[in-house]
């Protein structure tokens, strides 16, 4: 079960039913409305929740054979967190309260991994892939991406399946493999070898460049900012530059294989076989 | 819309200890297009006092306030369903300020389809103080949300 902090890719209109083992759409509680008999029918919220209760009952509201309808018009805006402490709290809390919601709502114990992307309007919902789906001996999902709120909310998640399973060697086993799939994910993710630090180097700036943002090499939807021109002349450069390695190694390749062949008389194929010249970059 | 009797609306806010942050929430709702029947301000115990602002409000908007002194988020949510008096019951918090046709849009999928239990709008983020936290959070979540 997932539940889908994250909200990207909700379209406007009906929302898929909450199903056991996959996506349950939810609405923050601060921008919601309920039928009353929808609400009486449900019993309320549950109080046994920290955070999370506009999960939990969003959940339940649709198990109980009602619709949930996104409707994008209506916007409420909502105060960013001003403090570091505030943002931590905040996202430490979802992830806190959301181990006793994932306690109540998946059928039997497992392990899932998730990772979200996609676009807008994906007939999958939200575009997240499961990565690993494992029975395991308590409630859990690791949710990778690159939005990096969300891993506060998986450390609290973490210490909340902690607080309700005493499991302590499984957590521990639990965070070493978020850490290590993270570690990895930067490590593929080669062209943006420090996500993190480029992430609040650009916020400090005020210039927040989605074009950078890459999931393991497949663009996101945030890809459509056009290049700037010395970004363009940089790729160029940079193509024109492997285009020339590439041609230097075939020649070396085709120089050899000729001298293998026949000693002498057919080395000049070589020099002059490269199909695409290489460009000089001045 | 629709021949059907009109849909009813009760907004349910809770708050804790924000006097300051609740005026601006009370003046977008006194211009909503389509005026609340009521709104439930539910103070989860709060040490500061309300008094002031609900005082200020309570000429412009059908305000009920109340008390609620189990502490949690649920509970105070709880109490407002309990109190809340009409058909439609939706909720805001105190820090969030909606746009005037907020009631208006969240109201007319009700009118739709009566199988329809629960209506969500979109959140947006807006800085305050323009805090290096707060641009910080509002970068993640355009990368996200795009």
């Amino acid at each position: 079960m997932i539940i889908d902090i994250t909200r990207c890719n909700y379209a406007p209109g009906y929302l898929p039913k909450a199903t056991q083992g996959f996506f349950n759409p939810f609405f923050a509680g601060a921008n919601v409305a309920f039928r009353r008999e929808a609400i009486r029918q449900t019993g309320g919220f549950d109080p046994n929740c920290q955070t999370g209760e506009d999960v939990d009952i969003s959940i339940r509201v649709s198990r109980a054979d009602w619709e949930l309808w996104y409707e994008p018009e209506a916007v409420v805006n909502h105060q960013d967190p001003h403090t570091f402490r505030q943002l931590l709290r905040q996202w430490f809390g979802y992830g806190l309260g959301h181990a006793y919601v994932y306690k109540k709502h998946v059928g039997s114990p497992r392990l899932q991994v998730y990772w979200p992307g996609g676009k807008a309007g994906d007939s999958r919902p939200y575009g997240a892939r499961c990565l690993m789906d494992l029975p395991f001996p308590f409630y859990g999902v690791v949710f990778l991406s690159a939005y990096h709120l969300l891993h506060l909310a998986l450390l609290g998640l973490m210490i909340g399946v902690l607080a309700h399973y005493t499991v302590a060697g499984i957590v521990a086993g639990l965070v070493a493999l978020a850490a290590g799939i993270n570690y990895a994910t930067i490590r593929f993710n080669r062209r943006r070898p420090l996500l993190l630090a480029r992430h609040a180097w650009a916020a400090l700036r005020g210039r927040y460049r989605v074009r950078d943002w890459r999931i393991a090499g497949r663009p996101t939807r945030a890809c459509v900012v056009p290049p700037s021109d010395a970004d363009a002349l940089r790729a160029k450069r940079r193509a024109s530059a492997r285009i020339a390695i590439a041609c230097a190694r075939s020649a070396r390749r085709r120089g050899q294989g000729a001298h293998e062949r026949a000693s002498n008389g057919a080395g000049a194929a070589g020099s002059s076989s490269c199909a695409i010249a290489p460009v000089r970059s001045s | 819309m629709p021949s059907e009797p009109r849909l009813t609306t009760s907004i349910v806010v809770i708050t804790k200890d924000r006097p300051q942050l609740i005026g601006e929430l009370f003046e977008a709702l006194t211009v909503q297009t389509l005026a609340p029947d009521e709104v439930v301000v539910i103070d989860n115990n709060s040490a500061s006092s309300y008094a002031d602002v609900f005082n200020a409000y309570r000429t412009r908007l059908p305000l009920r306030t109340f008390v609620e002194l189990t502490p949690g988020i649920p509970a105070a949510r709880n109490r407002g369903i309990q109190e809340a008096r009409h058909e439609i019951i939706l909720f805001t918090d105190d820090d969030c300020v909606p746009q005037p046709r907020w009631l208006e849009k969240m109201v007319e999928p009700f009118y739709r389809d009566p199988r329809i239990g629960a209506v969500g709008g979109r959140t947006t983020y807006y800085g305050a103080t323009g805090t290096l936290v707060e641009r910080y959070y509002r970068a993640d979540r355009q990368a996200v949300e795009g």
